[in-house]
């Protein structure tokens, strides 16, 4: 008698599609859903790692849409600097989906930003994008106009864009005690300063991220029924974590708790998709050979390989080679390839939690 | 008070203004000293001289007096027609914004200062400043004619505009040089120049005589050299 077994695919068994592999043979790990077209107009946004797909997009040629640009004659040194081009809009990385769902909310404005502004030495820091500005800015209300700048550009993404490729980063987060919003990173680490009455440690467990990102997908969706969204759990560890675990226990229960919101609701909704970058970083076929020394960064190997591999299974499965750099411009979207901060190190902010470690303090670790 | 106007074709403009009589330099000794824009770079700042290797063009242009130009023997320098490209930023800003203000103020005066600091007159003007502590004034090119229709479809807000050049003013400041932005009755809805100011100019070379053609949008008129040479006057009264 038959089994269901029988008649899978070699990818579908440990022995052929790893064991008797080398890991840098390893493929198939992802069947698309459906075509990233050439001239999709693509969104990324999420945590340090999605800007390695903001990159691979730009570099291969496909739109990547950069909703709030810098200004074109501004050197690339300049647009890195001020975190343009960094995601598609100026949001600085978004750890948490309970962080996503509240810039969607407030961009489709079913919610208001809250009042909150950070102060320090005149400069003026923005609570949901502490490092977005160098040294802050110089007036609230300076600070308040750039904000309204990134909710317009969230807007025309969730109006226009054809797909939003979302990095799931963390499941630990900070919050206002009195008002439940979410802070982009402690306060106290990179600008505001922490108080305990006010502010509250949160790990965000599988029901609410599930729920949040359900909530985003729907909000979005509801507008632009063409969106299509891509799930990718980034592979990088916590550089701290404020649970009481340990760190590679809190980072076990975090990815742990993402991928599996990432994968249920993927498998729920047919135009959301999930591409595991996670797992070719992380499991054991590849024995972290795509870690730098300090074993959580992930080396340009590394991310090379998971970019090749994103489009190597979209070509296994549609067909389709990686456009060249003129479609982007054909259809006139900004594309940064010829003139951008692409060449400068990935902008990571919750790497400045490592300056608070045991022997850490005071000094400079990015 | 005597001064030195430095620049390129463009201070063609302010030469004819003075010899047409539309500006009477009263109280105003003024010395034109420049080459064609393509030969700017020659020009440099050296034991206390502008210097270029165009010596007869430089001597024509200051009336046989200087082949090369001692900053000393002037009360102040003046640089007149710098490529500030303040049209260039104002379309390049609002193709990425509809409104200026959405950029910080740090990113926009960082971004304008690495633009600026490549412009030769800005290069000249801090070398001036390692020896020369009187003032030193920098003019912009004005804005193209409303003719030039480069701004098709583009609005720009008079605050826009002054925003804009106090950042110019601040960078330039930063070296002690200070910007005589395009005055305001010659500009057209923010973006350009009035047509008035633009008609009939003049080329450096040929003694004067000889015009741009007639869809030359980027030289002005004596009408505008007056208009500047004004500026300056009431700049340099203030302060002085």
């Amino acid at each position: 008698m038959s089994t269901p077994y029988e008649n899978l695919a070699a990818r579908a068994f440990w022995r052929t599609a790893i064991a008797d592999k080398s890991p840098l043979e390893i493929c198939e790990l992802w069947s698309p859903k459906h075509r990233f077209e050439p001239l999709h107009n693509v969104a990324t946004f999420g945590s340090c790692f999605a800007q390695h797909f903001g990159r691979a997009l730009k570099a291969r040629g496909y739109a990547w849409f950069d909703a709030e640009p810098a200004p074109d004659i501004f050197l690339p040194i300049i647009k890195h600097k001020f975190n343009y081009g960094v995601f598609s809009a100026r949001t600085g990385n978004i750890y948490t989906v309970a962080a996503l769902k509240q810039w969607v909310s407030w961009a489709l404005g079913t919610a208001m930003p809250p009042e909150e502004i950070w102060e320090a030495k005149g400069r003026f820091f923005d609570p949901f994008r502490p490092a977005i500005e160098p040294a802050g800015f110089r007036s609230p209300e300076e600070l308040l106009a750039s904000r309204g700048a990134v909710l317009r550009a969230i807007r025309r993404i969730v109006d226009d864009a054809d797909w939003f490729v979302f990095t799931l980063g963390l499941t630990e987060g900070w919050i206002s005690r009195k008002n439940g919003y979410n802070y982009a990173m402690c306060p106290g680490t990179i600008a505001g300063e922490f108080d305990g009455a006010s502010h509250a440690f949160r790990n965000y467990g599988f029901e609410e991220i599930s729920s949040d990102l359900n909530w985003v997908i729907d909000a979005i969706h509801n507008v632009n029924t063409k969106m299509q969204f891509l799930l990718t759990v980034s592979p990088v560890p916590l550089t701290a974590t404020a649970s009481g675990e340990h760190v590679l226990t809190a980072t076990t229960f975090s990815k742990s708790v993402l991928r599996a919101v990432a994968g249920t609701v993927a498998a729920n909704r047919e135009f959301v998709d999930y591409f595991p970058s996670y797992e070719i970083i992380t499991s054991s076929p590849f024995q972290g050979m795509f870690y730098e020394p300090n074993k959580r960064s992930v080396s340009s190997q590394g991310v090379n390989f998971v970019m090749a591999s994103f489009f190597a299974c979209l070509e296994q499965k549609f067909g389709d080679a990686a456009p060249t750099t003129s479609k982007a411009e054909e259809k006139n979207i900004p594309t940064e390839a010829h003139n951008s901060a692409d060449e400068y190190d990935i902008a990571c902010e919750e790497q400045m939690l490592a300056a608070f470690a045991p022997g850490e303090r005071g000094r400079d670790v990015i | 008070m005597r001064v030195a106007t430095i620049g390129s074709s463009h201070i063609a403009a302010l030469k004819l203004a003075i010899r047409e009589g539309l500006f009477r330099p009263d109280k105003l000794d003024v010395v034109f000293w420049g080459v064609p824009e393509q030969a700017f770079g020659t020009i440099g700042y050296i034991n206390g001289c502008f210097q270029t290797s165009h010596r007869d063009f430089v001597l024509t242009v200051s009336e046989g007096q200087y082949d090369e130009l001692p900053a000393q023997n002037f009360d102040a320098i003046i640089f007149h027609g710098v490529k500030l490209k303040v049209a260039l930023y104002l379309r390049s800003l609002r193709k990425t914004t509809d409104d200026l203000r959405s950029y910080s103020h740090s990113c926009l005066q960082e971004g304008l200062q690495s633009l600026i600091e490549e412009t030769p007159e800005f290069r000249l003007a801090r070398s001036l400043r390692t020896d020369y502590n009187r003032r030193v004034l920098i003019s912009p090119l004005a804005l193209t004619s409303e003719r030039s229709r480069e701004f098709w479809g583009i609005s720009i807000r008079n605050d826009e505009l002054t925003l804009l050049n106090s950042h110019i003013s601040e960078i330039l400041s930063g070296i002690g040089v200070e910007y005589l932005a395009q005055p305001s009755d010659t500009v057209r809805d923010s973006k350009y120049t009035k047509h008035e100011f633009c008609a009939n100019s003049v080329r450096l070379f040929g003694d004067l005589k000889l015009k741009h053609p007639e869809n030359d949008n980027v030289h002005m008129n004596s009408l505008y050299g007056a208009r500047i040479l004004q500026e300056i006057t009431t700049r340099l009264s203030v302060g002085a």
